[in-house]
């Protein structure tokens, strides 16, 4: 198969990725279509060492980073109100602070990374976080980047930065409750 | 030292934890509330699990389809 070809079964995948971190359909293009580009201008530097999937993966993060560099302030994000924050997650809790009703155990979760479908309902559930922190828990735990970092670049206080990220970690761990382990017990 | 943090404040500690190293004296706190707190230690579990499935998306998924 030629790069060219594989790429090509590559491209609704990265596209799909692009999209969700950059939530602007037509920047996604452009960006995926540099990082192929960036690809096919260099195939040297692509020998095999990595699959290409991973590979075009990892160039495309890098540069989906610049173009969020390069915006810098113009990504706005409000910072968020944070008693509604705070009012949704107290529904989790009783008064006193204990579970309202405590998480359940999940049953062999390394077993679930093997599945392709697993990485489906994971998507569905990212999908479903509010935009602003959707973007906020996906630089941090996609892209990889240190919290300061993303505060810093889009211009929120740390500690909403952290009640941002506590809210997509719990509501992804209630969403991943839901639609994956309950049907595994 | 008494257990005295109650299970909110924990599931915010162990997402903190995942941003910056924790104190000496709150991870102490931490280790302490999941001895006498199992639904704790297992939400600690998840959230790791968490991490771990959200590289992976980035990573696997595109050889996958």
């Amino acid at each position: 198969m030629t790069l060219e070809s594989e790429l090509a079964a590559l491209h609704a995948p990265l596209l799909r990725f692009a999209k969700l971190q950059l939530r602007n359909d037509s920047m996604a293009e452009d960006v995926v279509s540099e990082a192929l580009l960036a690809i096919l201008e260099k195939p040297d530097n692509f020998e095999g060492r990595s699959s290409l999937p991973t590979y075009s993966t990892g160039i495309l993060k890098f540069k989906i980073v610049d173009l969020i560099r390069l915006r810098g302030r113009e990504v706005h994000i409000e910072p968020l109100d944070e008693q509604s924050l705070d009012d949704a997650l107290d529904a989790l809790f009783q008064k006193d602070g204990h579970w309202q009703e405590p998480p359940p155990a999940w049953q062999q979760p390394e077993r679930a990374l093997e599945q392709s479908q697993f990485f489906e309902a994971l998507q569905v559930c990212v999908d479903r976080l509010p935009a602003k922190i959707g973007r906020v828990f996906m630089m941090r735990e996609w892209l990889e980047r240190d919290t300061e970092d993303i505060c810093q670049e889009l211009g929120i206080t740390a500690n909403n930065c952290g009640v941002m990220l506590y809210r997509a970690r719990m509501q992804l761990r209630e969403c991943l409750d839901g639609n994956w382990f309950r049907g595994q017990r | 030292m008494i257990d005295d943090l109650d299970c909110k404040t924990v599931s915010r500690l162990i997402s903190e934890g995942q941003d910056k190293l924790l104190t000496p004296p709150e991870r102490a706190r931490l280790r302490l509330h999941y001895v006498v707190c199992q639904t704790c230690r297992e939400v600690d579990g998840q959230m790791s699990f968490l991490r771990q499935a959200m590289k992976r998306l980035g990573r696997d998924e595109p050889s996958q389809r």
